[in-house]
């Protein structure tokens, strides 16, 4: 069994409006980097290359933005699964400074708002990622649709 | 104007995006599964639509160029299934991706926005 089907779900009855997640440390490692390229076919040098990212000011290769909203949603389910029929209905996402592959990251998102809708609720989490300095790497207003806790 | 950016993923990469971003919903992972929903299959993840919008925002310039950019309202208004060729392009507000019938999938608002600090405060 994989280690996702063995956490346990993130229920309605867990979350509240205020409730907090993190911040917890995530590491972009380069193996994740190079398997996120190869997925979506999005392989710019900078995100690879350590004397390309150094000659555009960076300090090194940096994480790939398309990466934020896998690191947003790993903020408030870094120690959960969502359960089935949950699903995202929409996002804002603010573009940061770039963060570093293999420099820790730091996730933590806020619950904002519930709403009750027919058999699921609207449940909007402001989920932040940000670099060692304390800089936002990217910001990401998540609206999910979550599915309601059986009884 | 940005030129448009055609995408099809397949199975394999969505489940193997499952594994990466450890979202093994199967709904995305699992046909046998989504067969039986109201989706009638597999459809790829949100978050992996976002890192095509981020690859075209892009547009073959460096990526460090996104940083202050609000992509604001992004709405996944129909699902984006394997094997299908998808197309995103920019609009009059900023941007939405289109499947093969040219019907919307993804629609966003995209602006320049003020940095922020660590604090979630403007600059």
């Amino acid at each position: 069994m994989s280690r996702a089907a063995q956490l346990p779900p993130l229920r309605l009855a867990d979350l509240h409006v205020g409730r907090r997640f993190g911040p917890d440390a995530v590491v972009v490692t380069p193996a994740m980097v190079a398997e996120y390229t190869r997925i979506t076919g999005d392989d710019h040098r900078l995100y690879c290359d350590a004397e390309a990212a150094q000659s555009a000011g960076l300090v090194g290769p940096m994480v790939p933005f398309g990466f934020l909203a896998v690191l947003a949603r790993r903020s408030y389910l870094g120690a959960n699964r969502m359960l089935p029929g949950g699903v995202m209905a929409g996002q804002d996402i603010t573009f940061g400074v770039p963060g570093v592959v293999g420099r820790p990251l730091t996730v933590s998102a806020e619950v904002v708002s519930m709403e009750v809708m027919p058999k699921r609720r609207a449940v909007v989490l402001d989920c932040r990622v940000q670099d060692e300095g304390g800089q936002i790497v990217g910001r990401v207003v998540i609206d999910a649709r979550w599915p309601e806790d059986e009884q | 104007m940005r030129p448009d950016l055609a995408k099809i993923t397949d199975q394999a990469r969505m489940t193997a995006w499952g594994e990466l971003s450890e979202d093994r919903n199967p709904l995305h992972v699992d046909p046998g599964y989504a067969a039986n929903t109201r989706y009638g299959g597999t459809i790829a993840h949100g978050h992996m639509l976002v890192a095509w919008i981020t690859e075209w925002l892009a547009g073959g310039e460096s990526p460090i160029t996104l940083s202050g950019t609000v992509l604001s309202s992004l709405r996944f208004r129909a699902p984006v299934h394997p094997g299908h060729r998808y197309v995103v392009r920019s609009t009059h507000a900023g941007v939405e991706m289109l499947d093969e019938e040219g019907n919307s999938v993804l629609t966003a608002e995209l602006r320049k926005g003020a940095q922020e600090d660590g604090h979630g405060k403007s600059a």
